[in-house]
Formats: structure tokens, sequence, C-alpha cells
């Protein structure tokens, strides 16, 4: 599998979101995303992903285009910071809701999903009462649920303790063990050394590559 | 769905009390009477009945209020996991659609129904001259009204904002109320009332008027009075007219959720952390 950015670049009311992009991403790796809040790496995710149209580029699937051959990428899991689920549902009842749309899984997966990320799929709270830590859990565990083979995870450890980072680090490796093609935008650093194989940087919407961290490469050495 | 099932029966209650008093002083004698009570048939065509106008236009208001985030809830809470696993928008689009048109239909039903249960309480209901014509051609303009309505009332607010969406059709909605029966004060004279052929235009080019059952020639047992000459407005000018709205008002829907580009978090907000 073949993720290709082609020079897209993203205006919103003659302000340059994205400039000229351009990225070759292939199955089995993690691509991390590091810059300041604001750069453009949210906006990055929403592009690639095809939720936003890109004013100018394209973004293309194997040869097929975005926006063209299809309107988002097929298979595909994402977190966007700050996007939430529906605040009167339990965790289990908007995973099963949402899962509704592809019926790819079943409850069973669901469940499993969610005990996955350390939550209880019986927990009877609505998503509006969790705490921001199982908010972060229960929006990851609707991404890795139907296990997709793209992943895009925009601050996936926002929000969770050191053991709940742990946690989400050892699922993304064993997603990518997996075969996902997995994009990471972090502030958190140590996510980014410890999970990405190539690591670029977003800078007011330019995207360029940074030196890929040595620690990742001694471990596949 | 479950969430919006509800507002059934909220629209059975606003047709039972919308019916009580009329029922009382017999006028819903039968489900002609009843049915062309929801078409507006005592709100004679004259300016003082701007209120009775008013009051027969509540539970089609009802059924905006409930119905009019059926759609734009998805833009809210969820936005981005919804249509990150949506293959083709237009086609849930068109599916929902077809869902709200079904509620649409069903709520005409239960605010009937709630306006029949009225009227039994004071007499026995029999079903009255033409009933079924008429249960038809009214079922089939005012939903088709309701599906226009509300479905541009979710468009709007994925447009701007639910408020906004909301404020805009209603605002146009009671603009035209007022304008019918300003018209009617205006142009209408003479008992029988007769409208003359050169202000007929008035009438039509207004949609409140298509919801008008009486404008369509139906004649009903306890409201003759009601009866304007020189007016008769074809019912399948009516269906038409709301079926070409409905129509112009999908189309443009389909257009707006398949560039709507999910952008900002304002309508996330709502649903979010």
């Amino acid at each position: 599998m073949e993720l290709r950015v082609e020079h897209v670049t993203k205006k919103i009311k003659g302000r340059t979101i994205l400039s000229d992009v351009c990225l070759c991403l292939t199955e089995g790796r993690i691509y991390g995303f590091v810059g300041r809040n604001g750069s453009g790496k949210t906006m990055l995710f929403r592009a690639v992903s095809g939720l936003m149209k890109p004013t100018s580029g394209r973004v293309v699937l194997d040869g097929k285009e975005l926006h063209k051959d299809m309107q988002v990428l097929p298979d595909m899991g994402i977190v966007i910071e700050n996007a939430g689920l529906y605040r009167e549902l339990t965790g289990l009842e908007n995973l099963k809701l949402l899962s509704k749309l592809n019926k790819k899984i079943g409850e069973e997966e669901i469940r499993e999903a969610i005990q996955r990320l350390g939550l209880d799929p019986d927990d009877r709270r609505p998503f509006g009462k969790y705490s921001l830590g199982m908010k972060q859990r229960i929006v990851l565990a609707q991404a890795f649920m139907e296990k997709p083979s793209i992943l895009l995870l925009d601050e996936p450890t926002n929000a969770l303790d050191e053991e709940g980072m742990e946690s989400v680090r050892r699922i993304i490796l064993e997603e990518k063990k997996r075969g996902a093609l997995i994009l990471i935008a972090s502030h958190n650093r140590t996510d980014i050394d410890v999970l990405a194989d190539e690591v670029y940087e977003v800078k007011e919407g330019k995207v360029s590559r940074k030196e890929a961290p040595g620690r990742r490469d001694a471990d596949e050495g | 769905m479950r969430y919006y099932t509800r507002f059934l029966l909220v629209g059975a209650a606003s047709g039972f009390f919308c019916v009580f008093n009329y029922a009382k002083n017999g006028m819903a004698q039968t489900l002609a009477d009843i049915v062309m009570l929801f078409g507006f048939s005592s709100a004679d065509c004259q300016l003082n009945q701007i209120m009775e106008g008013t009051y027969w236009y509540m539970p089609l208001f009802l059924f905006q209020i409930f119905y009019g985030t059926y759609i734009y809830r998805h833009f809210c809470s969820a936005s981005i996991y919804f249509f990150s696993r949506c293959c083709s928008r237009t086609r849930w689009f068109l599916k929902e659609a077809l869902t709200l048109y079904l509620f649409a239909v069903v709520y005409l039903l239960a605010v009937l129904a709630g306006g029949v249960g009225a009227a039994r309480l004071f007499e026995p209901v029999t079903p009255g001259a033409g009933f079924l014509p008429l249960l038809w051609h009214y079922l089939a303009i005012h939903s088709l009204f309701l599906l226009a309505t509300a479905l541009l009332i979710n468009i709007l607010s994925v447009l701007s904002s639910s408020d906004m969406g909301f404020l805009i059709v209603e605002g146009v909605a009671f603009f035209c109320i007022a304008a019918f029966f300003m018209t009617g004060e205006l142009f209408i004279s003479g008992l029988p009332k007769e409208i003359l052929p050169e202000h007929v235009w008035m009438i039509l080019v207004n949609p409140f008027a298509h919801l008008v059952l009486y404008l369509h020639g139906v004649r009903m047992s306890v409201l003759d009075s009601a009866i304007v000459k020189g007016i008769s407005i074809s019912m399948w000018t009516s269906t038409a007219v709301f079926l070409t709205a409905g129509i112009l008002v999908l189309l443009w829907g389909c257009y707006i959720v398949n560039h709507y580009d999910l952008v900002g978090a304002d309508h996330e907000a709502e649903g979010g952390y």
C-alpha cells in the first residue's frame, strides 16, 4: 500500500494553511509529525483523510485519487484532537453506532477494542461524564476497533497518565506490526522518539523531513 | 432514531390540544372536519384571523423544531468519526432525507390521531364525506412542506448554526402567514368572500396558501363560510409546488454535504470535550 500526498495546498479565507505538501507513505511504518500549535498538523491529517478537500494538489492511495475515486480514505482509523463523540451515549453505544456505518465488526470486537484501551465496555456513564483520559481512550478505541490499514492519530497520548501513554504506545506498535500505515502528530517528544520511523516537521503549513530518531533505527537495526 | 421517535408523541399531544376546544364547540364531528381544521379551515382569510392561522401552524412548527437537527446533528458531535466512515455522503444524505420524510408522514398521522382523540371525548367521530381523498391530499401536501422546510433548516444549520437555520426558515414561514392574511384583508371581500381574478396570483405565489385546504375548493359541513370564491388551487398543483421545493432543497443539500469541509471545531464543540 502506498499513500502519496502530491503538492497539497489548502487555503481558507485567503490564508494558506498547508503549502505544497508532498509525502510518500508506505504500509508498516510510522510517520511522526511535529510542529507548534497552529502549524497545520491537524489540517494535514484532515486533508490526507479526505475530511477536507485541498485547494490544489491531490492525495492518491494505490493509484486511486481522493475526492475523485473515493470520498474518504477507505479502511482508515482517525483521532483528531478535540473532536469528541456523542455526549449522551455510553462509550459502547458510541462505538456501536459508528461501527454500523460500514458494518465491518460486531459487538464482540467493539468490546475487545474498549478493553484493549483499559476501559470497561459495560460502563453505563455517558461519554459527556467521562474524564478527559477516558474520553481519549474511547476515541482511540474507535480508531483501532476496525483494525484499519491506515491510522491517523493526532495527539494520541493527550490527557493520558504515564501508564496510559505506555499502553497506547504499545498498541500503536502492535498496529504497526500488523502492517498498518500510521501517521502520528504529537507534542510529546517521547511519542515521536519511541514510535516514529520517519519524522516530519510542520511549520507554517510547510512539511519538511527531519532526521530519523536514532533509537528507532537502532531498534530495527 | 429512538430519540426522534419520541417526538411523534409530542405531535399527537399538539393535535389533541389544537382540536380540543373546537371539538367542544361541535366543530370536529367527522374525520374530514378534523383534517380540514389542520388544513387551516377555521382561519378565515382576513387580518384578524392571523392568530388563528398561527394556532393551527403550531404542529408544523413543532416538527420543524424537533426535526430541524435530524441531519445537522451528524455535523456536531462525532462528525469527524462519523464522516471518516461514510464512503458516500450523497447516499447517506438521501437515506436520511427519506427517513425524515417518513417521520413527516407519521408525525402528521400522529397529529391527526391526537385530534381524533380529542374529538372522541365529546362525541363519536365518523369519517365524513370525501375523507380518504382529503386525507391523501392533506398528507401529500403537508408532508412535502415539512420535508422541504425541515431539510432546509438542517442544511442552513450546517452552513451557519442551528439557531440561524431555524430563524431564517421560520422567519420566512411567518412572513408568508402574515402576508396571506394581509392579502385576504386587502383583496378578498364581499359575502360570500370573493377574490378578483387579477389578484389571484398574490395568493398563488404564497407557499402558505398551498397549505390552506379551503382554497383548494374543498367544502366541509361546518366551515362553509371559509370558502373563497374566485380561487380554486388544484391539490396536484400544491403537491407539485412542495415536491419541487423538496427536490431543489434535496439537490442543494447533496451539494452542501459533499463539499462541506470538516475543518472547524465549532460544530463539533457541541458534543466534544
